[in-house]
């Protein structure tokens, strides 16, 4: 099975307009699995629950750290309350769409329904250990973001602190070697914001089933091959 | 002050943004969330952030010039956002303690 965990949503204020559910659809079709994880949020998740037969809801938190972490769920409802959590601890700004980039809410026919004016790509005042227990509390399962490039925590920290986050993406041949030696599994996606860029690196799943608990228990016992475009695998 | 008598004593190269935009805070941090909630407007914000978001946060605080240090480059996506909004980016090989000094010798607070 072939999953992009990371793919963003026209709701992300750093993604294209196009990142409708039609579009990913049809920009997904080598693809057997999407992870959708915009900033901040979840709530583009539900109109995305179709493009594909499985769909990770997902939402990729900024922690106060200015860490990215991918934060996974295998029931929407769960992604939704965490994300209810994390408008809490955003900035009490209202978002300036014109100048920052639209945050657009969809339905599932990819028909605008309006305006999520929280600020997305800002920092919670939640620390890294707080997001990471927020979202194994609610079932969730957290995977460092782009470990090694801006925004990543080693980028960010330098290191790997001790918490439960069993699952790192990487970018490089450098940060699946630093991941792996910190004993983490090392995994890669696209971190989509266009439409072309779906499924640029993705991960070969050997995994029973559907459900979207085994598929992380393929991940966590390392039943997986990297794709895509990683020139280091050579 | 205006920034450009900064940019200039300091030799800060100016990457874009009008230099005579006038700025009486400095802030020196890394963290966007300790920008966001303690920088005050009108301030010149010094940090190793290249990152397009660094042009969002300085937009909400009112913050109008930011000097990059340590050698590092604004990311493409940065610049052309800062261009939009109206924020001086300048740049520095010299890390933050050395750059924040300096600006401060010169009388921002």
């Amino acid at each position: 099975m072939k999953l992009d965990l990371h793919v963003h949503t026209c709701l992300s204020p750093c993604a294209d307009l196009l990142m409708v559910p039609d579009v990913v659809k049809d920009f997904s079709e080598k693809l057997d699995a999407l992870g959708i994880a915009d900033h901040n949020s979840a709530k583009n998740v539900r109109a995305f629950s179709r493009v594909k037969e499985i769909v990770v809801p997902g939402l990729e938190i900024q922690t106060v750290e200015d860490v990215h972490l991918l934060c996974f769920f295998t029931k929407i409802e769960n992604a939704l309350k965490v994300t209810e959590i994390v408008y809490e601890h955003l900035p009490k700004i209202r978002h300036d769409h014109e100048r920052a980039g639209y945050q657009l809410l969809v339905n599932e026919k990819g028909e605008y329904t309006g305006y999520e004016d929280h600020p997305l790509n800002m920092p919670t005042d939640l620390t890294l250990k707080e997001v990471v227990e927020l979202v194994v509390k609610n079932g969730g399962f957290p995977v460092y973001a782009h470990a090694e490039r801006r925004f990543g925590v080693l980028f960010q920290l330098g290191f790997f602190p001790e918490l439960e986050v069993y699952v790192a993406e990487v970018v490089s041949e450098e940060g699946k070697i630093l991941a792996e030696k910190a004993g983490l599994r090392a995994i890669v996606a696209s971190d989509a914001h266009r439409p072309e860029e779906i499924g640029k690196r993705y991960i070969e799943i050997s995994c029973e089933g559907k459900r979207i608990e085994k598929i992380f228990e393929s991940i966590l016992r390392g039943e997986y091959r990297l794709g895509g475009v990683c020139p280091w695998l050579g | 002050m205006k920034i450009r008598e900064i940019a200039e004593k300091l030799g800060l190269k100016h990457v874009c943004g009008n230099l005579d935009e006038e700025v009486k805070y400095g802030f020196t941090c890394d963290l966007l969330s300790e920008v966001l909630g303690r920088a005050k407007p009108g301030t010149l914000w010094i940090t190793v952030q290249t990152h397009v978001n660094i042009v969002a946060v300085a937009t909400v605080v009112g913050i109008k010039g930011i000097v990059l240090c340590n050698g590092h480059e604004y990311d493409k996506e940065t610049v052309e956002k800062a261009v939009q909004s109206g924020i001086v980016l300048l740049k520095s090989e010299e890390n933050s303690f050395l750059v924040s000094g300096k600006i401060y010798e010169l009388g921002l607070r």
